[in-house]
């Protein structure tokens, strides 16, 4: 476990409706700063809603309950407010943005943040953490996500994520529809913000090869809108093992 | 201040009248040359060169409003393998101004003529320049074209222009700031294996108008022409872009392209583009596509979660087209001061809410 027992993230009641229909039935999370906790569950059990009704996707709306980041009202704050505060979402299917490169966004975002920063060191520090992705260079200048692979968008939200330096990053499939090259990669790079940066993850996942780098210090199973159980990184051997049946039979 | 009609940009062949596009209809106040205009250059001759009637962009209409006020041009040409000409034209408050040049590139030579419309902070009134394009046998003529009049200002940017055999031109233009904002284009293709690329950049915002009518005509044969415009309308601006291509009987083995991307950022803007193909020739190629875009929810929700305000995001998303054009200019140091003026827009932009 974590010695930094500094509480991130708290999540009471969460209840959340996507177009209407109730997605989340009263979620509870807790993280403390620096942790790493994995959010595994079958489709449609509402993983990715967390994620975004956390950012404040506006999509998904929230009906009741409270979520406080570092103490703070999370669900009061604008969106770009919560990307200010260290709350970061990866995409499970980044957007693109035509006209604006992942340069010049990048700049603007940390510009946004109050960091003044010289072009020349911001190039500098860009380019250290593209080669730890392994990216080419010339992707700086490009078309954030324009033309990308899926591979290649994966790793520029990795990519902003060490560049934005989040206190909390919550990944949502990241490793999907990724080679088996491609998530080592992507693994090296989130391995590098939880080491160096100190960041607490929340990972959605359905694939346990992202976390074979990483240390885990808890794993919840989301069903039908509800954190059913939590444990160690042990009960990721259990649903590799087993699926998520049982969870599933006991909700039915 | 006494005004009259005067019908400008006509398209070359007239489309549906209901839908009002085929010209349009100004109120223009008497225009003069005044003391505004500041020209820097290197080994470049200035002469004059008595007004005579054109094809222009802008219209019969407007050339001979041009013409009547600007008697004498003031033309350029040199003796130079490769020069740079910049003329920088003031906007103070209340004016009528306008500006004639001709600018001639001699057989093989390559010239970058630069004009900058930039307006103090009090500017308003109208300003209007025309400039004329001579491209001799296998030269080229880089044409870079700034307009940042202002607010309250109506502009009128009139271009006309042929090409010899081999020439070259090459258009950048950034469309910034006015009220309003009319715009002409004719170029004849008149030689053998020509070239034409245009690259135009706006940000359409607030209650501002763009008017554009853009016209090449394939004369010579092998000719090649691109034209692409690209700009973003937010607010409640509106905006019409006409580009025609205009096969000539003869032109035989020529190729045009029109392509203009629209980003429209908010619902109340009204964007309207006459993509034309006229055709006398068999042997050419003609293609026209319009891209029309929008900010969606999902594009803002994805730069918000990074940290960037909505207004700021939108504000980036209008700026990329004309960061694109900018980059794209050939001369590095007005490159960099646009880039810098644009920059500091937005930063000026930020500060005042």
């Amino acid at each position: 476990m974590s010695q930094n027992t500094m509480e991130i993230l708290n999540v009471k009641d969460l209840v959340v409706n996507v177009e209407d229909k109730e997605i989340l039935h009263g979620l509870n999370l807790r993280m403390n700063a620096g942790e790493t906790h994995v959010i595994m569950g079958p489709n449609g059990a509402g993983k990715s809603t967390l994620g975004h009704a956390l950012m404040g996707n506006p999509k998904y709306e929230v009906i009741s309950g409270e979520a406080t980041f570092e103490g703070e009202d999370l669900l009061d704050m604008d969106v770009h407010k919560r990307s200010q505060a260290g709350l970061y979402l990866s995409f499970q299917n980044p957007i693109e943005v035509p006209g604006i490169s992942i340069s010049n966004f990048l700049r603007s975002a940390l510009e946004q943040r109050g960091e003044k920063i010289s072009l020349w060191n911001f190039r500098k520090a860009l380019k250290a953490q593209m080669e730890v992705l392994q990216m080419d260079k010339s992707y700086m200048d490009r078309d954030l996500n324009v033309g990308f692979s899926g591979g290649e968008k994966k790793k520029a939200e990795i990519l902003q994520m060490l560049m934005l330096k989040p206190k909390l990053a919550i990944l949502d499939e990241t490793d999907s529809g990724l080679d088996v090259d491609a998530v080592r990669t992507v693994s090296v790079g989130v391995e590098e913000y939880q080491k160096n940066q100190n960041g607490a993850l929340l990972i959605i996942t359905h694939s346990t090869k992202i976390l074979e780098a990483l240390k885990v210090d808890y794993v919840h199973i989301l069903v039908n809108g509800r954190i059913v159980d939590t444990g160690d990184v042990s009960l990721i051997d259990d649903i590799n093992e087993n699926g998520f049946e049982r969870y599933l039979k006991a909700e039915n | 201040m006494e005004t009259k009609e005067y019908v400008i940009n006509p398209l070359p062949v007239k489309t549906w009248n209901h839908l009002r596009m085929n010209s349009a209809k100004v109120d223009i106040e008497a225009l003069a040359e005044k003391d505004n205009i500041d020209i820097t250059a290197q080994g470049v001759t200035q002469k004059s060169v008595n007004a005579s009637a054109i094809d222009s962009g802008l219209g019969h209409e407007f050339d001979a409003l041009v013409t009547e006020a600007v008697p004498v041009f003031k033309a350029f040409e040199t003796d130079a393998d490769d020069a740079r000409i910049r003329a920088d034209i003031a906007v103070h408050a209340g004016e009528a101004s306008v500006t004639a040049l001709d600018i001639t590139a001699k057989d093989g030579q390559t010239l970058t003529f630069i004009t900058d419309l930039k307006g103090d902070k009090d500017a308003s009134g109208s300003v209007a320049l025309q400039v004329r394009l001579h491209a001799g046998k296998g030269s080229v003529i880089n044409l870079i074209q700034a307009q940042r009049s202002g607010a309250k200002v109506t502009v009128f940017n009139d271009l006309a222009g042929e090409l010899a055999d081999d020439a070259s031109v090459n258009l950048y233009q950034l469309f910034m700031e006015a009220d309003k904002t009319y715009g002409g284009l004719e170029l004849k293709l008149n030689g053998d294996r020509t070239s034409f690329i245009s690259r135009t950049g706006y940000a359409v915002a607030g209650d501002e108008k763009m008017d554009m009518n853009y016209v090449v005509r394939f004369v010579g044969k092998k000719g090649m022409a691109q034209m692409k415009a690209m700009g973003s309308l937010s607010d409640r601006a509106r905006k019409l872009y006409r580009q025609t291509i205009d096969f000539i009987n003869g032109s035989a083995g020529s190729s045009g392209e029109e392509r203009e991307e629209v980003l429209m950022l908010d619902p109340d803007c009204v964007n309207g583009s006459i993509p034309l193909i006229l055709c006398a020739e068999e042997n050419v190629e003609g293609e026209h596509g319009a891209t029309i875009g929008q900010a969606d929810d999902e594009m803002l929700f994805y730069m918000e979660a990074r940290g960037i305000d909505k207004k700021t995001a939108i504000r980036m998303l209008a700026r990329a087209k004309l960061d694109a054009v900018c980059a794209m200019i050939p001369d590095e140091e007005f490159s960099e001061e646009m880039a810098a003026y644009l920059k500091g827009k937005d930063e000026y932009g930020e500060s005042e809410e």
